[in-house]
């Protein structure tokens, strides 16, 4: 399945670039499992093991169910959170955190236009300034899918 | 043929000498390449810095506000005065629904004034299994089965921790839309004004949220104070 068939699966085409750009980077296993469960919908049943430098030699193992059973996540979350989970062991440590403290996404119930309009001016200023960075910093990753990943295979022998 | 390009100078090996306009074609070649390269690796770094170590990064680099500590402090003492003997003890003690309802209620007040937040409304009702708590528009809702039923498996920490967590969204949202009285940095308030836009659904993107991150870490510096002074 090709990257660009991500597309069709998120509500706005940034979300499906940054992902696609995510699941670029994941390990090769990692991208395996996202493409078998993009092709056939069947729960994944992945299951990797992590022994983090600051763990004392112990060893964790997770497997895809117990994240999507046990903390409520969608597949391509459970995928996205095993690979993070043993990219390095800072971000294994930070994933076990969230672990213990789930919480729901905090959203103030308004737009963005709406909330930046209610700001002191300085507040305002600043805001607006870190959310063209964040467009600048889109646009880049958009010219990357487009050119590098949007025709490309997420997973091939 | 070897080209050697070192400041500026052509040296030609094993060839015939090249031209001057082969020369600056050959380095604006060289040039599109490494800009090309340099590209690739920014927008790789984009969504490093983005998803992958922003936690690290913040957490690391935070700076407490003068209103923080005093934040904190206030909430501590809340907390001595609910928990003398630790947490579990105290909710081990309460042994029906309608009692750590009461007490949770007033734990929740006390802990709001002390932050110098307003909470109109406190719900314990059915959420989603997964799902703690949240808090929005001066509301606070906590799910019933984790919070009230003696039988819980949830530990008290965690449950102070949600407290602490939710809170620290209501004084998020008024510091945004109704003044700042506590006086965070305006650069503080900017960056929990982009973190609302989210951009990616997963959980690895949310929780590198910067509010989110604000709310973990005031709960996890409260009570570490609070486990110090005990």
């Amino acid at each position: 399945m090709k990257y660009e068939t991500l597309e069709n699966k998120f509500k706005t085409r940034e979300e499906a670039i940054r992902m696609a750009v995510r699941i670029s980077q994941c390990k090769p296993f990692i991208r395996q499992a996202i493409n078998e469960w993009l092709e056939t919908e069947v729960s994944p049943t992945l299951t990797v093991a992590a022994k983090p430098g600051w763990g004392n030699g112990k060893e964790w193992e997770f497997s895809a169910e117990d994240l999507m059973i046990g903390y409520g996540m969608h597949p391509l979350d459970a995928l996205l959170f095993l690979d993070w989970l043993i990219a390095d062991d800072e971000s294994c440590k930070n994933a076990l955190m969230y672990l213990d403290h789930p919480s729901t996404p905090h959203r103030l119930e308004m737009t963005q236009d709406e909330l930046l309009a209610k700001l002191k001016p300085e507040v305002r200023k600043l805001s607006e300034a870190l959310l063209k960075k964040r467009k600048q910093n889109y646009d880049r990753l958009e010219r990357y899918y487009n050119e590098k990943l949007k025709g490309k295979e997420i997973y091939h022998d | 043929m070897i080209e050697l390009l070192i400041g500026g100078t052509v040296v030609v090996v094993g060839g015939i000498a090249l031209t001057v306009r082969a020369v600056q074609a050959r380095r604006q070649q060289v040039q599109a390449m490494a800009e090309e390269m340099l590209r690739l690796y920014a927008a790789n770094e984009i969504v490093n810095q983005e998803i992958k170590t922003v936690e690290a990064q913040q957490i690391a680099s935070r700076v407490a506000d003068a209103c923080d500590i005093e934040m904190g402090k206030a909430s501590v003492e809340v907390l001595h005065d609910f928990f003398p003997l630790g947490f579990e003890e105290k909710l081990n003690s309460l042994g029906t629904a309608g009692e750590r309802e009461e007490f949770f209620r007033e734990l929740i007040n006390r802990l709001a004034a002390a932050m110098k937040v307003e909470i109109a409304e406190i719900d314990f009702k059915e959420l989603n299994p997964n799902e703690y708590g949240k808090c929005g528009n001066k509301r606070m809702q906590l799910n019933a089965a984790l919070f009230l039923d003696p039988a819980s498996a949830v530990p008290a920490t965690k449950m102070v921790h949600t407290l602490l967590h939710e809170l620290r969204h209501a004084v998020q949202d008024e510091a945004l839309l109704e003044g700042n009285p506590w006086g965070f940095a305006p650069s503080r308030l900017a960056e929990w004004t982009v973190s609302n836009a989210n951009y990616v659904d997963c959980t690895q993107a949310y929780a590198l949220q910067s509010i989110e991150l604000d709310a973990n870490w005031y709960a996890s510096v409260v009570l570490d104070m609070f486990d110090k002074k005990n």
